[in-house]
């Protein structure tokens, strides 16, 4: 064999093996790290979590030029410090506009079936393609962001680890749900508390949780399970008439007017304000709601009935609330 | 009793009308026409519609399972196959065995089947950029409400008679139940010299008994009673010729 040809398979050698390694670093699965107690969730086949893809989403989770003028990201809406969720009622996108619901926090989202307050999208892969589209938030269509993105030089590489071949408007609302699925959270003072510290809550924090689960409030109803809600619609009575028709938008049920899904508990003392609109702006408020009664609507949950406290009732109540912080994101 | 035909190919691909066309004559070529009031659409234009001045900027829908009823009793079935119907776009279909023969009758949907619709299997992102039912801009896939806008409307109106059409206005047709089969009576003669199916959608008919000053829009389920009133038009408002 000639020095030259000798030369060339080495290098070729040297090339393949890089190309492997390389290959096999970006697509190899993603063990994602779960809490004890938690089931394992569902990932779908098609988007198996890989370093790459979370890269990939990561990025343009907090790249504000997915907006129509790049002045909106993901996190402008989901701020971490608010654990993925925002402090104001309604959000302001691009050009100043808002939307009509408040930002939900996206801990946890990893386990959800139907995405979305109203579960209007079927799987957390397309769910970004929402607030990319909606003229209130990003307001640019899937189709243009592709284009856009296939014009920088970064994201072409990253797109190619993350991908390979397959088309930016499939890989760009599955790069953000694969860096979605790793915000998963279950290490608060509750979750040490039901895997057996006993000293992890406070003696207010105990009496709260016995008001909790106590049959005249009856919270863990619906706020119950390891991500502290069951996943369900149900219209709490916020409206005696609703704006926004909620779950009958997606099923065109009149039954289905005002339903939401059951917002999980976790870091709730760090995502006022409440409700699907943000309308109620404290823990104490959200409580007296529910202590009226609700406003009474037709499709009004027969759960909520309403109930007496006392103020150190009320202040356990809260306490307890507070346990369910996790502040490894905060 | 329906008999199929069997072909071997059956390709649509949208083109825009134009010069080219004049060499592309083999199958079928369906265009699509819109109009206000017998009036050739023009997007940006104002016109008067039950005495509301409105001009549009998208107005489209799909087609689906559509299948024409030929004089010898057969029936050709573009069964999975869709069309989306834009202002001055054509399809084409290779459909040879359509040539010399009489359509008798032409039916179809305005909109997506369910199994479509759903995208729990396959999604707008998952499918080739050539398929209609892929991502499109203007979008036709609904994001926040999984599935497709059957058909779309958008444009301004004035709303306070001052004679400037300022107030956004949007008809997203949608969902499942919202799936309209329509059917048309024809004598379609097809050959190589005329082989082209016209679906016109006249705008001034499809708001028939719409107030366009104060019903503005209707995302379907936001405001049913309008999306009923709207879907209720089309066999009056599309014509197919």
């Amino acid at each position: 064999m000639s020095n030259a040809l000798e030369k060339i398979y080495r290098k070729t050698a040297i090339l393949l093996v890089s190309a492997v390694f390389f290959f096999a670093s970006c697509q190899t699965d993603y063990v994602l790290e779960l809490p004890n107690h938690f089931p394992t969730p569902i990932i779908p086949d098609d988007n198996k979590i890989s370093a790459a893809k979370i890269a990939l989403g990561k990025k343009l989770f907090f790249d504000p030029n997915i907006s129509i003028d790049s002045t909106v990201s993901c996190a402008t809406c989901h701020k971490p410090e608010y654990a993925f969720a925002d402090n104001v009622a309604i959000s302001t996108g691009v050009n100043g506009s808002r939307n009509k619901r408040n930002a939900t926090s996206l801990i946890n989202a990893v386990y959800l079936d139907l995405v979305n307050k109203d579960g209007g999208v079927v799987k957390l892969d397309i769910q970004a393609v929402v607030p990319i589209e909606d003229e209130h938030e990003m307001n640019i269509p899937i189709v243009k962001l592709a284009k856009s993105l296939k014009n920088n030089d970064q994201y072409q590489k990253m797109f190619e680890a993350a991908y390979g071949d397959a088309s930016y408007i499939y890989a760009i609302p599955r790069a953000l749900a694969s860096y979605i699925r790793t915000l998963v959270q279950g290490d608060s003072n509750y979750d040490r508390y039901i895997q057996g510290d006993k000293s992890a809550l406070t003696d207010s924090q105990l009496r709260g949780k016995r008001l909790f689960e106590s049959d005249s409030l009856a919270c863990n109803d619906c706020h119950s399970g390891f991500d502290l809600t069951d996943y369900s619609f149900q219209n709490n009575g916020l409206y005696q008439l609703y704006p926004d028709a909620g779950r009958a938008l997606i099923t065109l049920d009149s039954l289905d007017r005002g339903k939401f899904r059951v917002a999980s508990l976790r870091n709730v003392a760090v995502t006022k304000p409440y409700m699907y609109d943000g309308s109620i702006a404290t823990l104490s408020e959200v409580i007296d709601h529910y202590a009226k009664g609700g406003q009474g609507h037709i499709n009004q949950s027969e759960k909520i009935k309403g109930f007496k406290l006392s103020q150190q009732e009320k202040d356990d109540l809260i306490s307890f609330l507070k346990s369910f912080t996790d502040s490894s994101y905060l | 009793m329906k008999q199929s035909l069997l072909f071997l190919l059956v390709l649509f691909t949208i083109i825009s009308c134009g010069d080219d066309d004049e060499n592309q004559t083999t199958g079928i070529q369906f265009n699509f026409a819109f109009e206000v009031d017998g009036e050739t659409l023009e997007y940006g234009k104002t016109y008067s519609i039950n005495g509301d001045a409105v001009s549009f900027d998208v107005a489209q829908y799909y087609i689906g399972d559509l299948s024409l009823t030929l004089d010898d009793a057969s029936i050709v079935n573009f069964d999975g196959q869709y069309l989306l119907a834009t202002p001055n776009t054509s399809a084409l279909s290779d459909v040879s065995s359509t040539m010399g023969k009489t359509i008798t009758k032409i039916d179809f949907n305005v909109g997506v089947s369910p199994s479509e619709n759903s995208q729990s299997e396959i999604d707008f992102t998952q499918r080739n950029t050539n398929d209609v039912l892929s991502a499109q801009d203007p979008t036709m896939h609904w994001n926040w409400n999984s599935g497709y806008k059957f058909l779309r409307v958008d444009g301004d109106v004035d709303t306070d008679a001052d004679g400037t059409v300022d107030t956004g206005i949007a008809y997203h047709i949608g969902s499942d139940p919202f799936l309209r089969s329509l059917s048309y009576d024809t004598s379609i003669s097809l050959d190589e010299s005329d082989n082209e199916i016209t679906f016109t959608l006249d705008l001034s008919t499809f708001f028939n008994n719409v107030d366009l000053s104060t019903e503005i829009d209707t995302h379907t389920g936001d405001n049913l009673e309008l999306a009923e009133r709207l879907v209720d038009n089309y066999n009056t408002a599309i014509s197919v010729e």
